[in-house]
């Protein structure tokens, strides 16, 4: 894990854990507990990195992780609730991370910048975890599905305040952020599935201007873009 | 289209991510393959040549991801109300938003009379 993902609360849950001593080692049961259950996060995160969600099984997960099926299941009742835990960690994190960004700013221009810029950046120098949270909830569907487009709608809540810098005529279409950042998904999935995670950063720009463009108008979203 | 053949678009936007592999890649090769008709629309305004490269494959995604959502919230039914809205959307940068409203008010008034 890098520094980018060190950083931050929830991220030190999914690093890796210390494999305890086998047999009798007069650790307190709690610790131990937490500390199968960060294996057992930092494990699925590598598995499904390495297979995609589908094709993972709770047996590959117990493997990379050293424990028995019987300790997998004290912790969590199938695959998908894994899943759930280690996706809602990583986006616990990002969403802290972007809201402490954005909070650095007064202008909502620049605090889009930052929002992305840390997003791409967090993405970037944790390609693991850029899959758990933005490429393999969409081949997962159900529930994790569901969980990943609540988790954007707190981009759709970030952009909608940018709705007063609009200065046309009539106002922005309702859908007009829903549209957005299903585009910048786009983009970023498009990235991931080329291999190209760890040059994400180099979407900023691009990211950034036709997102403001909207609000802004084209030029003003070119300086802050191109800033 | 879509709401006449949902079970079909399900298939190719809501199935195709789901399957990964190689059908996830297909789903990606459509989107780049609009976006070459939606780069058309550069030649409308000379400011629309300097948007970013990836505009279009981010419009194809975005209008992509309205279709998706409803399609697996099953809310199919509200995507013919939302067609002047997706038009203003991919219009706009192209030819401005005065002329890109009025398009999709001629489009409301032909999505009533249906």
């Amino acid at each position: 894990m890098t520094e980018a993902g060190k950083a931050g609360e929830g991220e030190a849950e999914i690093a890796p854990p210390i494999r305890l001593p086998a047999g009798r080692h007069g650790l307190p049961r709690e610790f131990v507990a937490r500390n199968q259950r960060e294996r057992i996060l930092t494990a699925l995160v590598d598995t499904v990195a390495e297979r995609g969600y589908n094709a993972t099984t709770v047996a590959h997960i117990t493997k990379a992780a050293s424990v028995s099926r019987r300790t997998f299941y004290e912790h969590f009742a199938d695959k998908e609730s894994c899943f759930l835990a280690a996706h809602g960690m990583v986006v616990g994190h990002i969403r802290a991370s972007i809201e402490a960004a954005a909070a650095a700013f007064d202008e909502w221009p620049q605090q889009v910048r930052a929002v992305l810029a840390t997003l791409l950046r967090f993405l970037a120098g944790e390609p693991e975890l850029a899959r758990i949270c933005m490429f393999e909830p969409l081949a997962a569907g159900g529930e994790i599905a569901a969980r990943h487009r609540t988790s954007m709608q707190a981009l759709v809540e970030i952009l909608k305040a940018g709705r007063p810098e609009h200065a046309g005529e009539r106002p922005l279409p309702e859908a007009t952020e829903e549209t957005l950042v299903g585009g910048i998904v786009s983009l970023i999935v498009r990235e991931i599935a080329a291999g190209r995670t760890e040059t994400l950063e180099e979407l900023l720009p691009d990211l950034v201007e036709l997102t403001l463009a909207p609000y802004v108008g084209p030029q003003r979203a070119e300086r802050v873009a191109r800033a | 289209m879509v709401v006449d053949e949902e079970a079909r678009a399900k298939l190719c936007l809501v199935e195709a991510q789901a399957a990964g592999g190689p059908a996830l890649e297909r789903y990606q090769a459509m989107l780049e393959k609009v976006a070459p008709k939606l780069r058309e629309g550069r030649a409308l305004n000379p400011r629309a040549e300097r948007l970013p490269d990836g505009f279009e494959v981010s419009i194809a995604g975005g209008l992509a991801w309205l279709v998706h959502q409803r399609l697996v919230d099953e809310r199919s039914e509200e995507l013919k109300g939302l067609l002047p809205e997706m038009l203003q959307i991919t219009l706009t940068p192209y030819v401005g938003e005065a002329a890109a409203a009025r398009a999709a008010e001629a489009r409301q008034g032909g999505c009533g009379a249906r």
